[in-house]
């Protein structure tokens, strides 16, 4: 086949295309426009993820495991969210289902076991870039250390409100809970955040 | 405006920041906490706490995956589209539209439900796929477009000439935090 078809122009026209409708053309088996889509998300949800998870494995693991439920579910994807909200609440929903079975599995253990509150995040050289005023300021690490310590409900909202910048709405939609609990949410972990590293920088 | 101070109205000032931060609350209530402001430094010094704190949650960025986190994701899509792809609910060519709806209803009827919701694991422990394609009932149906072997994109072809069907578990190193908010 020699000929360039419709197929083939709508290609072109791929990385113009918006998420839905990348995902709609995926209906049709384009394997290209939901590449696009993985490309678009994989770095956001794997950090949110890792975030959540504390655990790059298992970050890793629901991230693959996030793209393969969008696939298999696309076709039920209604235009009543964004395709944004969609896929995050997909994500959420695992991390959570995940989260709740470590809890049990914790539980389950008997004696000391190792604190996976404390275990730390694989962030490569302590994460702090170069243009981040770290004077005066809560050191990176110790800050994600206290985001990872939040309750669930608590470190979810603070991990897409400040850390990735949803908006409320979007936020409510992926956790699925109203806008005001939303809000409430976010200024308790704060809150919670705020009190944790005011203790830690007295005792520094 | 009577000002009100007592730990447990700072309390609920604390409560309400967030809100205030975003200019939310109503006017009356916003006046309320302003003019507390003015008379509370302990509120007022947490109220600042929490914008530093917002600032440096924001300064935390995402965080980079590596590229081969993408790759492996797509390929894991690729294998399930395949094994979509054979399983028997796929488009007949159309004049042989109803020759092929009967075969359809044969081959229900003999093998039964595919392979198309094999879980992963068992998919990563090694599917039959490759042996229901190459079944010549097969033969009749076309895959839908892009999922056939001749529309599958490059990126992925050399691996799959290479019969790479593992589970890719490519570790994927946090190549650094980047203070970019997405
Ligand atoms: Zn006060």
């Amino acid at each position: 086949m020699s000929v360039l078809t419709k197929k083939d122009i709508e290609q072109v026209d791929l990385p113009r295309m918006s998420d839905e409708a990348l995902l709609s053309s995926s209906l049709e088996g384009n394997l290209v426009a939901f590449d696009l889509l993985v490309d678009r998300y994989y770095d956001r949800l794997y950090g949110y993820l890792i975030r959540f998870l504390k655990d790059s494995d298992t970050a890793e693991d629901l991230l693959q495991e996030t793209f393969l439920r969008v696939w298999r579910k696309r076709a039920e994807f209604k235009n009543i969210a964004s395709f944004s909200t969609w896929i995050y609440t997909i994500a959420g929903n695992l991390a959570r289902s995940e989260w709740r079975r470590r809890k049990r599995w914790r539980m389950l253990r008997i004696g000391p076991s190792r604190n996976e509150e404390e275990a730390a995040i694989e962030l490569p050289d302590a994460g702090i870039g170069p243009d981040l005023i770290v004077e005066n300021r809560v050191a990176i690490e110790e800050l994600t250390k206290e985001v990872h310590k939040l309750p669930d409900r608590y470190r979810e909202v603070v991990i897409l409100r400040d850390i990735q910048g949803m908006t409320y709405e979007e936020i409510a939609g992926i956790v699925q809970v109203p806008v005001g609990t939303v809000k409430s949410r976010l200024n308790r972990g704060r809150l919670i955040l705020q009190e944790k590293l005011g203790k830690w920088h007295e005792s520094t | 405006m009577k000002v009100r101070r007592s730990s447990t109205f700072c309390e609920l000032v604390a409560e309400s920041f967030s809100a205030y931060l975003d200019r939310s609350l109503p006017a009356s209530v916003e006046q309320e906490i302003a003019a507390h402001l003015d008379q509370c430094p302990e509120c007022l010094q947490r109220l600042e706490e929490m914008k530093t704190l917002i600032a440096d949650l924001y300064g935390l960025g995402g965080i980079e995956a590596a590229p081969e986190l993408a790759w492996s994701v797509k390929r894991a899509v690729r294998r399930l589209a395949q094994r979509q792809a054979d399983a028997p609910v796929l488009r007949p060519i159309p004049f042989l539209a109803s020759a092929a709806a009967a075969a359809v209803v044969l081959v229900l009827v003999s093998v039964g439900s595919g392979p198309e919701d094999a879980s992963l694991d068992q998919h990563a422990a090694g599917s039959s796929e490759m042996q229901v394609t190459q079944n010549p009932r097969w033969e009749r149906y076309v895959l839908p477009a892009q999922v056939g072997e001749e529309n599958v994109p490059s990126l992925f072809d050399q691996q799959a000439a290479a019969g790479d069907t593992s589970t890719i578990r490519e570790p994927s190193r946090i190549r650094g935090a980047r203070a970019v908010r997405f």
